[in-house]
Order: C-alpha cells, then structure tokens, then sequence
C-alpha cells in the first residue's frame, strides 16, 4: 500500500488502517517502519473487526500455509533483514491475534459501505489494482 | 460505528470519527509488519 499510496489518494479517498494492535506496540512499529503516509489505528480488543464479521481462522490451515512458504522461502518470507524490524514483528506473532481475517473496506461520504472483500485465507487479500477498480 | 481506535501519539478516535464523512479505504491488517 505504501509504495502505491500516491495511485489510491489521487481516487478521492482516504485510506485508513486497522490492526489488531494496542497504541504502545503501534508507536515502536511507526519508530521501526515508519513514517507512512495513512494512519493507522489500534483495535487491540478487535472489537471493530468483529463487528465488520471477521473472524478468526482456523489455525492448523493458516500454520500449514506458513509452514509450506517457510519451506519454499525461508524466514526472509516472513521477516524483514533489520534486527529492530525484525523483533518487532516477531513480537506480533507471538502477541497479536494473527489468526483474525484481515480485509478491506470501502465508505462513502455517508458512512454507507460500497464495496468489502474479507479474506478467506492470508492470500487472499484483495490487490491494490482491484481495489483501484472499485474506487474508479 | 462509535469503537473507539487507539493510534499511534494521538488521542484515541471512534471509527465514525476517523471516517469523518470522507470517502474511505479502510484495510484491516492481521498484525503490522
């Protein structure tokens, strides 16, 4: 999303980002990965995701897909080279809920919901160049 | 609409606030990073 922001903003829309984090972990991540230019909110309890019907994913098909990219990839799927970076995430996977659907939302100016895709598995999420058809 | 959101140095929001009655890409993550 940060490398393609400049395509998404210039569709009218502001793009906001929601992870499964509390304030504290997002301020060491914004200091290790930052800045970015969209903001991004907490919801450490998932209220919001529940609320917009993600749920969690069944484990043993999730860690079977981690597993067969660790194999085809190595660690460097998962982890960024930066020692700081690369804590950090380790310390998401062993605090946050990894397990919850990610997805991705569009409103309009009422609040009203246009468009979702909530995703089936971590794969599945959808690109930047379907979402730029939707926001056309 | 009214969950309150944490983010990062800033006071926390409520989601319908964050929307602002703005036209809006909302994408939740699993985890950061």
């Amino acid at each position: 999303m940060r490398e393609r922001y400049q395509e998404v903003s210039a569709t009218g829309y502001q793009v906001i980002i929601i992870a499964p984090s509390n304030r504290s972990f997002l301020e060491q991540f914004d200091e290790a990965f930052g800045p970015y230019p969209f903001p991004i909110y907490g919801d450490p309890d998932r209220a919001l995701y529940r609320e917009m019907g993600h749920v969690s994913m069944a484990k043993t098909k999730l860690l079977l897909t981690a597993g067969k990219a660790l194999l085809k990839g190595g660690s460097k799927t998962f982890l960024p080279s930066d020692e700081k970076q690369q804590n950090l995430v380790k310390k998401a996977m062993k605090t946050h809920d990894i397990y919850i659907q990610g997805g991705s939302w569009l409103f309009n100016e009422q609040g009203e919901v246009i468009w979702s895709h909530v995703d089936t598995a971590p794969e599945n999420h959808a690109t930047i160049d379907q979402l730029l058809e939707q926001m056309k | 609409m009214d969950i309150s959101l944490q983010r990062p140095f800033h006071e926390d929001q409520t989601f319908r606030e964050i929307l602002n009655e703005k036209k809006s890409l909302v994408v939740f993550v699993r985890h950061p990073g």
